[in-house]
């Protein structure tokens, strides 16, 4: 019920913030901030739109950029080993794709390229030099599978559905493993396979609170961290021998 | 009911965690082990990056051998002069294993050279305990007494030193390698190396058995800490968090251990954990040798 409310809300926030003339596109989203904490095990947030033109929606979500390596096992006498390796500069920890229609049917190559939407489009810019054996489309496709299998990329074709001639939402899903960052959302507009309209916002997925502390002191304060950790232990072990020496 | 470790990143099950540490603990106390070479392989079968487990493990082990320590102590079961030798090269080799450890991971060998690891001390150590539990269980109490000062080639090595405690007269040089080698397995591998540590105490050097598991536990505690500390500045790779779960299972299942331990068939048992060593060295090799459902692998990014 409440959620309802909330959508309800939201579209007559949407349909009162629509102007009335020209080919516009407002959006909201149902959270402005995603917090990890202690007993995070994910989230899911909807995005609401309003579209005058009423075309085609496609939302992109993008992750953090960070060298990524893959790496390729080979057989080394009986064992597998980790062998030939690539590098892809600032890649995005994490990409997604909603759209009213599979993206091909509105979306052409060029505009694909230019606003790098779409796997194929995606720019992977290898680090260093490669020698000649390695094929780095074996290492894109390889990168994008892991990605997928690890929930972090996705495309959802149809996702982005629209509640009578303007409004559109769709749902948005982080799974637990998601990287920490601004997440860039991109909203486009299309009609006739041109971009109308172009819409962006930035959703922050961070720690918050013990999980965010534990995470500075470890990373700022490694030193003082450790310590801490020793002493920690230390006192629990004695603790224990303590608690049960006449139990 | 999930937690989201701050280091690991994973959202983990608080009562598996738990029921991990008590079970290890379990066992530790039924045995009088470590724990650290079961506990690390499982962290790593569910989920835990082979870099987190490691670090992490090293910091539960400071916290079971303070607990274990203050027993013998109190008993006077320490050797202190051979511990302070045990240590020195337990520093060193740690704090190498700790740079070997990063350099690994940059290179993307890691996983590998810790599974690697753990296949052959696992398969040595749980071989040897069966052929031990199966000798002792057919010719009970009819053992030789261990020879003790048999003199060869570790006699003519410089340095001598007398460890009033134990009572010896060897050179400096051999607890410092025994605690050199066991600080590079404790920074790779994540364990307290008391499974390596006791037997060369007890037949390489020829201490007395009563001294010895005090004196290796009072090792292991300075060892650990120094490599949660080093992971802690090079790696960021201790979760205290996930170390804390681990502890409070921990804790209380090595107190049923020890209580329940006294009871049961020593031999029997001895034969059991050997099997579950050997259990946990076979999962880990098949997955070495077993063809990868992906030859592909996202990393951490080198340096």
């Amino acid at each position: 019920m409440k959620a309802l409310k909330y959508v309800f809300v939201c579209f007559t926030f949407v349909i009162t913030a629509l102007p009335t003339s020209g080919q516009e596109l407002a959006i909201d989203l149902t959270k402005n901030a995603v917090p990890i904490t202690a007993n995070f095990i994910g989230s899911e947030l909807m995005l609401y739109g309003a579209s005058e033109s009423g075309g085609d929606i496609l939302v992109v979500v993008r992750g953090p950029n960070k060298n990524q390596t893959v790496r390729r096992k080979k057989k080394s006498a009986v064992i597998w080993v980790n062998d030939k390796e690539v590098t892809f500069l600032d890649a995005p920890t994490y990409y997604f794709l909603a759209s009213t229609r599979p993206i091909g049917q509105f979306l052409t190559g060029d505009t694909a390229q230019k606003e790098q939407i779409g796997y194929p489009a995606m720019a992977l810019k290898v680090k260093g030099v490669i020698d000649d054996s390695i094929i780095i489309e074996d290492f894109k496709r390889a990168f994008i599978r892991n990605k997928q299998k690890q929930g972090l990329y996705g495309e959802g074709p149809g996702l982005v559905s629209y509640k009578g001639k303007h409004l559109f939402r769709t749902r948005l899903k982080f799974p637990a493993n998601v990287p920490v960052g601004n997440y860039n959302i991109d909203i486009y507009d299309f009609r006739d396979g041109k971009i109308i309209n172009k819409e962006s916002t930035v959703l922050p997925i961070q720690k918050k609170g013990i999980e965010a502390q534990v995470y500075n002191f470890a990373h700022k304060h490694s030193l003082t961290y450790g310590i801490v950790a020793i002493l920690v232990a230390a006192m629990a072990g004695w603790l224990a021998s303590v608690m049960f020496r006449k139990v | 009911m999930q937690i989201y470790l701050p280091i690991a990143e994973i959202s983990v099950n608080i009562f598996l965690i738990l029921g991990m540490g008590g079970a290890v603990g379990f066992l530790s106390g039924v045995f009088g082990v470590g724990g650290g070479f079961l506990m690390t392989p499982i962290l790593i079968f569910i989920g835990i990056p082979p870099a987190v487990a490691v670090a992490t493990e090293a910091n539960q082990i400071v916290a079971s051998s303070v607990s274990g320590v203050l027993a013998h102590w109190k008993r006077g079961n320490v050797d202190f002069k051979m511990g302070f030798a045990l240590l020195f090269g337990g520093i060193i080799g740690s704090s190498l294993g700790v740079e070997l450890f990063s350099f690994l991971r940059d290179l993307g060998q890691l996983d590998l050279v810790i599974k690697l690891s753990y296949v052959v001390f696992l398969g040595i150590i749980g071989i040897l305990m069966l052929i031990e539990s199966i000798n002792s269980s057919q010719q009970t109490k009819k053992r030789e007494p261990v020879k003790r000062h048999t003199h060869n080639w570790m006699h003519g090595l410089p340095f001598k030193m007398r460890f009033r405690r134990s009572r010896l007269y060897i050179s400096a040089l051999l607890p410092i390698s025994i605690g050199l080698l066991v600080g590079l397995l404790a920074a790779i591998m994540g364990v307290g190396g008391g499974f390596i540590m006791v037997p060369a105490m007890i037949y390489l050097l020829g201490m007395p058995t009563v001294i010895v598991v005090g004196t290796s536990l009072f090792q292991i505690i300075f060892v650990t800490a120094n490599v949660t500390v080093l992971q802690a500045v090079s790696t960021q790779t201790v979760d205290v968090v996930l170390a804390l779960l681990l502890l409070a299972g921990g804790v209380i299942g090595a107190q049923v251990g020890v209580r329940i331990g006294a009871r049961l068939q020593g031999e029997q048992l001895r034969g059991l954990l050997a099997l579950m060593v050997l259990g946990v060295c076979i999962k880990i090799g098949y997955d070495l040798v077993a063809t990868p459902i992906d030859l592909y692998s996202i990393g951490m990014a080198g340096h």
